[in-house]
């Protein structure tokens, strides 16, 4: 009997293990390059379809509908849904979340990944409910949608069972109908309709009602307080929806929160702008940036992943090292690099000369639309022009390269504790900062100055804990008071501005560095070397530009001084030439002096 | 790999040099004791003053000879030494090698004007009867060889600033010039000594 029933138990175990590795049908692909119909039934999070006639409908539910076929636990850990995701891959760093907060003074990047000069939730002690709220309007959903740590907050109990779970977002990359409306899924998302978004935004449904308005005691099973309504021509006769899904997402979806706006160029002269040349030769963002299954996407570095050197500039034009053959790839052309020198390669990305905007002589600033929120069209639209993002900064990065950068200079106030610096969110100053600027003209989304004297007044009030010093860090420096109550200056890693890669828009190859001649960086003021990067901060007190040769970690000495030399370059070409042809001339000369006596030699000696 | 054929290739002229020195001694005198030793060091350091019996192109023809000596020693120090210690020619060495690489060929120029007839073997009845010495042919081929490797050694990197050669012929040029200036700098260490011994023969004869 035991051994009959130990036999069914391995039986189910056997059976459960293999339901468990069983691959969906969208999971794969067998070689067909035809893209499938995707003529679904829409299901509701609690895996119920979702028919035209219901008259209390549901929003559909992403895991369960596309779940379907595809299997949604692998795609979850994707590098777009990662956040404080524990099998998160960091990669170099990219660009944060960036909590601006004009009224505190406060520029600080979040993320959850181990970059340097990023603090994680866990370290600002901000839960998942606020970093949402926060940042609700460009994220194509993650793991923080799911409010794991509510338990902490009843209040946020609460509120989770009103707004439902933040699910990832499918349709904002995948969608082609061009219905597909993510600023009104930011707007679903800023009134808490976490539940409801992507219906909202997928352009099949009309969504009414506001989660934020509704009561701490709202029942969302019983209560009636957000309405779905699905356009009814979207469903067949068993209740089957068309959706447009396509694998290769075309480029509108990923400029959602993936756009640059140049502030030289104004918002009347934008259409003047040209996109990255590869958009111009007809390719696409995801035919770079591909992936598998997995979603963990392609970010197009050398170092990243040895299986996706092929996608990087390098794998494309010319072949990964050691296949050389490959070069060309998506016809790409084959750059010739004629007259540079091959040390060019070894200390400077392929970025360096060929992306982002070309370098003036000051580094221009720009605003991106994951930080700054572009992309909203209706009534949640802002105009946000903090913090200011400066790029390009040609600085050297991780790899010790040179490449240009965005660069943020990060200001906040925070608690010194063993010389570890302890960022305070806004919500645990504003009462001190308020008290202590009153004077200031409310000036929103731009810096409101801070004097030496309010700077010391707010930290005297955040004074609390003796063990703590309370700091603010901005424009590089950290400014905290000293025994007698003055303020100091000091030096701290924790005040280093924040720079990330970046990449595009790609310049059409006449417009890149040294097409033109070596002295579109190598003159004693050009700016690759020289220009600058405004030092940024509330404090107007020694805001210095550093020069980028200072970040290149390159003396500004000898940097003029080998860029001077380019000077006596011609000269030193006239000479050599010169002395090689009178060389020339004298071997030349004495070489036929020599055949002469050989010649010579040769007929005596017949004679 | 160029690192350890250059070590290699320097190390054994030099090695050969002075076994050559030891084999085949010239000057007069004790060879191993003190005073011998600054003897020679002494006599080595007068060969760097101009003779009263030169011409005036003589005297400049000297002055340059000791000019491209020295232009040849920073090249030599900028060039190889990052490359003994495994690393390669940047910041202010390329500097100060690109400055003296312009003196070094205009003066290489210079001496292949002035002094090339004296490198030249008379004609005689047979091919091996020249009438030098060994040492005084070598001598002689030395001179021509340095003469023949600055062309490529200048010509390459003078190239290399033109928009002409793309990555791969950037690297060919990179190539091409430290290979020959591993054997100019090879063929220069035993012309100096011969050229060197041919004047301490020819100074302790006057004697």
């Amino acid at each position: 009997m035991k051994r009959r029933l130990g036999c069914v138990l391995l039986v189910i175990l056997g059976s459960s293990f293999v339901w468990a590795e069983e691959a969906l049908i969208g999971d794969s692909n067998d070689g067909n390059r035809y893209t499938p119909v995707h003529q679904m039934q829409l299901m509701d999070d609690t895996g119920i379809a979702i028919r035209a006639a219901d008259a209390d409908a549901k929003p559909f539910s992403m895991e369960k509908t596309c779940g379907q076929c595809h299997t949604f636990d692998v795609i979850t850990h994707g590098w777009h849904f990662q956040l404080s995701d524990p099998q998160k891959n960091d990669g170099r760093p990219g660009q944060p979340f960036v909590l601006a907060d004009p009224k505190t003074r406060t520029v600080l990047p979040i993320s959850e990944r181990n970059w340097p000069g990023v603090y994680s939730t866990k370290q600002l002690g901000m839960s998942q409910w606020e970093f949402i709220s926060a940042f609700n309007s460009h994220i194509p959903g993650n793991h923080f949608g799911k409010f794991a740590d509510a338990e902490d907050d009843p209040q946020v109990m609460l509120r989770k069972e009103i707004s439902g779970s933040w699910e990832i977002n499918c349709l904002a990359c995948h969608n082609a109908d061009f219905r597909q409306d993510q600023s009104l899924a930011a707007l679903q998302a800023a009134r808490q309709n976490f539940r409801w978004m992507n219906t909202a935004a997928s352009g099949m449904a009309v969504v009414n009602g506001t989660a934020s308005a509704l009561s701490d005691f709202f029942d969302p099973t019983v209560d009636k307080g957000i309405t779905v309504a699905y356009n009814p021509s979207i469903f067949d006769k068993d209740d089957k929806v068309f959706m447009n899904i396509t694998a290769n997402v075309p480029k509108e979806r990923c400029y959602y929160c993936h756009s640059v706006q140049d502030m030289a160029v104004g918002e009347a002269s934008e259409w003047t702008r040209d996109e990255d040349v590869h958009m111009h030769s007809g390719l696409n963002c995801t035919d770079c940036h591909r992936h598998g299954t997995d979603h963990q996407i392609s970010r197009g570095y050398e170092t990243e992943n040895p299986n996706m050197v092929g996608f990087t500039c390098e794998g494309c034009h010319l072949g990964p090292k050691g296949q050389e053959t490959a070069a060309g790839r998506l016809g790409s052309p084959t750059p010739k690099h004629a007259g540079i020198p091959t040390i060019h390669f070894e200390k400077m990305t392929c970025t360096a000369c060929h992306s982002g905007p070309a370098p003036q002589e000051t580094a221009g600033q720009v605003r991106t639309a994951g930080i700054h929120k572009l992309g909203l069209h209706g009534k949640h639209k802002v105009d946000m022009k903090l913090p200011h993002v400066y790029e390009p900064v040609l600085m050297k990065g991780q790899d010790g390269k040179i490449g240009p950068y965005r660069l943020i200079w990060p200001a906040f106030w925070a608690a010194l504790d063993n010389n570890e610096v302890k960022p305070l969110l806004p919500r645990d100053v504003t009462e001190a900062v308020s008290s202590a600027v009153q004077g200031n003209e409310p000036k929103e989304n731009e810096w409101m100055t801070l004097s030496e004297e309010q700077v010391t007044a707010i930290l005297t009030a955040l004074q609390s804990d003796e063990r703590k010093t309370p700091v603010y860090i901005c424009s590089g420096k950290m400014y905290k008071l000293g025994e007698d109550g003055k303020l100091l200056t000091e030096s701290h890693a924790a005040a280093a501005p924040y720079a990330w890669p970046l990449a595009h828009d790609v310049r059409p190859k006449d417009q890149s560095l040294g097409a033109k001649s070596c002295a579109d960086c190598h003159t004693t003021d050009s700016a690759f070397f020289f220009a600058k990067l405004p030092v940024d901060g509330p404090v107007p007190a020694g805001l210095e530009p550093v020069e980028m040769a200072s970040l290149q970690g390159v003396s500004k000495l000898y940097v003029w001084a080998f860029n001077f030399s380019f000077v006596f370059r011609p000269w030193l070409k006239i000479v050599t030439w010169s002395a090689c042809g009178l060389i020339a001339l004298v071997l030349l000369l004495y070489g036929l002096k020599a055949l002469s006596a050989i010649t010579r030699v040769c007929v005596e000696d017949k004679a | 790999m160029f690192q350890w054929i250059s070590i290699f290739g320097i190390g054994a002229v030099i090695g050969l040099v002075f076994l050559h020195a030891l084999i085949f001694p010239c000057g007069s005198g004790p060879r191993l004791s003190a005073t011998g030793l600054i003897r020679r060091g002494v006599h080595l350091f007068t060969l760097l003053f101009l003779e009263q019996q030169l011409t005036w192109i003589g005297r400049i023809r000297k002055l340059v000879y000791l000019l491209v000596m020295l232009a040849a020693l920073v090249l030599i120090l900028t060039g190889f030494g990052p490359v003994v210690f495994g690393s390669r020619l940047g910041g202010w060495l390329l500097m100060i090698h690109a400055t003296f690489a312009g003196v070094f060929v205009f003066c290489m120029a210079f001496l292949a004007v002035t002094w090339s007839n004296a490198f030249i073997c008379k004609a005689q009845a047979r091919m091996s009867e020249c009438g030098c010495s060994l040492e005084a042919c070598l001598r002689k081929a030395g001179f021509w060889i340095l003469l023949l490797l600055t062309l490529p050694m200048s010509v390459t990197m003078v190239l290399s600033m033109y928009p002409i050669f793309g990555t791969h012929g950037q690297e060919m040029l990179l190539w091409i010039h430290r290979y020959c200036t591993l054997c100019f700098v090879m063929v220069a260490i035993a012309q100096t000594y011969l050229v060197i011994r041919s004047r301490i023969l020819k100074d302790c004869k006057t004697v």
